[in-house]
């Protein structure tokens, strides 16, 4: 008898474990997209920065906007937080075009140096717009962008800050009612911001 | 008297009251013709309207009825020949601005004292039809400045009312109505000395999505440079429409003198300033000395999506950035997006159907802003 009702508990616990398990494997399906990565370097003076251009960023989404979208909304959130200067659109322009740079989205150390020549910046921000849009899983939609960052050393053309940052997806509600996820200007901003924390924290 | 026949004769007025509540509905706009102003003629010119809308309108029919009620309204219009007349002796094309070489002799050769300059941005003749015109006078003489702005944005079914009583279905009908509207408006304006009305201002705005500003405190008067924002939308003479809803916004913050677009736009031919990609701080320094302002506002235009048929639904998004001439650096720089149904919680109650309706309240929203105590900001 004693023996029997051990089997019973176990076969109780077991059962238990499994529902457990497929409830943990579920969640983890319906997840939406998340992520926290990033670089920061330890040595820099981040409170030394006091202005930074914000290069044009690389767009590697279908909207052939999306990267001026992007650093648009960047720029007046970097701008808001008081903290630092950003320099006019125009004015990064002009200097781009005295310093010969071919490939803003990508400039190479040297570049950056000679850019902060024209320019009076103490870091520059190049970023790459990887999603903008329209995701589509199955027959859910949603809408995602995914975007990363680096902010360059004018004095030294090192690379202090590295982060990237991805919004919206596909959620729960999204499959199992659809709706087509949340507006393109709900996670942009929410892209945006989350970057801006993680560099000014 | 038996119950039923009592009944009866209720149930008939109550729906006759209805019938004619009916079609009451919608009937706001019609506005009563405007009574002529007693005082000496203040004789204008009404320019050729600018077309912004980016495809055919009946421009001269326009006009024409433009020039009507303003005339009806109390003004002194210029003949259209000795018009035409003017603008071919001075070879003046541009018709979306006045600068200053015009402004003398308009005042000096045909004793005009205001130019009413009209810009079209948006024209529809099928169901439902829409109007959307913006139209300020400007001063004549030595030193040109604006008098007067409005705009309307007009649909057909903007009132439905009950049983659709309300919708205005010919294009003809809704530009007499939108015409009447700018008469009336330029009327009033005139009577009070054009000076602003706090009271007659729109109240709805939206928020912009990120805000900054540094001084621009409303103590002190401001010369604002506004430049057409740079159009990365899809829709025709987007940057020129957003300009032209700036300066209607600012112009009615009253520490803000606007300097009229066509003084801007001769200025940046005369001097060759090409702005591809923004304004740089050399492009300013010559347009605060040659205009002499103080501050000049710049932008980009993302989207700029009317709402076509009856279901569409407009969207506008850009960002603006306002720099100052003291400290050359950024004293303003927002972001917006809103759609036209962000207010509609149900039966299209609070839907917006004309995207320069929805961008006159985004920009309000910033124009909100500025009205509140400036925040010192440390760079």
């Amino acid at each position: 008898m004693q023996f029997r009702n051990k089997r019973i508990l176990r076969a109780r616990g077991l059962a238990w474990s499994m529902a457990f398990l497929l409830l943990i494997m579920c969640l983890g399906g319906c997840a939406s997209m998340q992520s926290a990565d990033g670089f920061r370097d330890g040595n820099m003076d981040f409170g030394s920065i006091r202005t930074v251009e914000v290069l044009p960023f690389a767009n590697l989404s279908r909207d052939n906007a999306a990267a001026d979208r992007v650093r648009d909304v960047f720029m007046t959130a970097l701008l808001s937080t008081g903290a630092v200067y950003v320099v006019p659109v125009g004015e990064v322009n002009r200097g781009l075009i005295r310093a010969g740079i071919s490939n803003p989205a990508a400039p190479s150390t040297e570049e950056v140096i000679k850019l902060a020549g024209f320019v009076k910046a103490d870091a520059v921000i190049i970023g790459t717009v990887k999603e903008y849009g329209e995701v589509r899983s199955g027959s859910s939609v949603g809408n995602a962008v995914s975007l990363s960052l680096q902010m360059i050393e004018t004095q030294t053309g090192r690379v202090v800050w590295s982060a990237s940052t991805t919004k919206g997806g596909i959620g729960v509600t999204d499959r199992l009612f659809g709706g087509g996820g949340e507006p393109m200007n709900a996670i942009t901003e929410k892209a945006v911001d989350d970057l801006v924390n993680k560099l000014l924290p | 008297m038996t119950w039923s026949t009592s009944f009866f004769h209720k149930l008939l007025s109550a729906l006759a009251t209805l019938l004619i509540l009916a079609g009451c509905a919608g009937q706001s706009q019609v506005l009563k013709p405007p009574q002529p102003v007693d005082k000496a003629g203040y004789r204008v010119a009404v320019l050729p309207i600018e077309n912004l809308s980016g495809g055919k309108a009946p421009l001269k029919e326009l006009r024409k009825t433009l020039e009507e009620k303003v005339e009806s309204a109390g003004f002194e219009v210029l003949g259209e020949g000795a018009l035409d007349q003017f603008m071919a002796r001075h070879r003046i094309r541009h018709v979306g601005g006045v600068d200053e070489e015009s402004a003398k002799l308009f005042a000096e050769e045909e004793g005009v004292k205001g130019v009413l300059v009209s810009s079209l941005e948006f024209y529809a003749d099928s169901y439902p039809p829409k109007l959307v015109m913006t139209s300020r006078l400007v001063s004549t003489g030595t030193d040109p400045h604006i008098l007067w702005m409005d705009s309307l944005a007009l649909s057909g079914n903007d009132s439905p009312g009950l049983f659709e009583t309300g919708t205005v279905r010919d294009a003809g009908k809704l530009s007499q109505q939108g015409l009447q509207q700018l008469a009336v408006s330029l009327a009033s304006a005139r009577e009070a000395g054009f000076r602003l009305d706090p009271a007659k201002m729109p109240q709805k705005s939206f928020p912009p999505r990120q805000f900054f500003r540094q001084g621009l405190s409303p103590d002190k008067r401001f010369r604002v440079v506004i430049l057409p924002f740079y159009n990365r939308s899809g829709r025709k003479y987007a940057g020129e429409i957003m300009a032209l809803h700036f300066l209607k916004e600012l112009q009615q913050l009253g520490n803000f003198q606007v300097v009229e677009p066509g003084m801007v736009r001769n200025k940046l031919l005369q001097y060759r300033l090409i702005m591809e990609g923004g304004m740089s701080n050399a492009n300013a320094d010559v347009i605060f000395d040659v205009l002499q302002a103080n501050v000049v506002v710049t932008g980009k235009v993302l989207e700029y999506q009317d709402a076509r048929g009856e279901a569409g639904i407009p969207v506008v998004e850009f960002s603006a950035s306002m720099l100052d001439k003291a400290s050359h650096m950024t004293v303003l720089a927002t972001d917006s997006y809103n759609t036209g149904e962000e207010r509609v919680h149900f039966f299209n109650i609070g839907r917006i159907s004309t995207a320069s309706c929805l961008a006159g309240e985004m920009i309000r929203g910033i124009v909100d802003r500025l009205r509140q105590p400036a925040v010192l900001v440390n760079h």
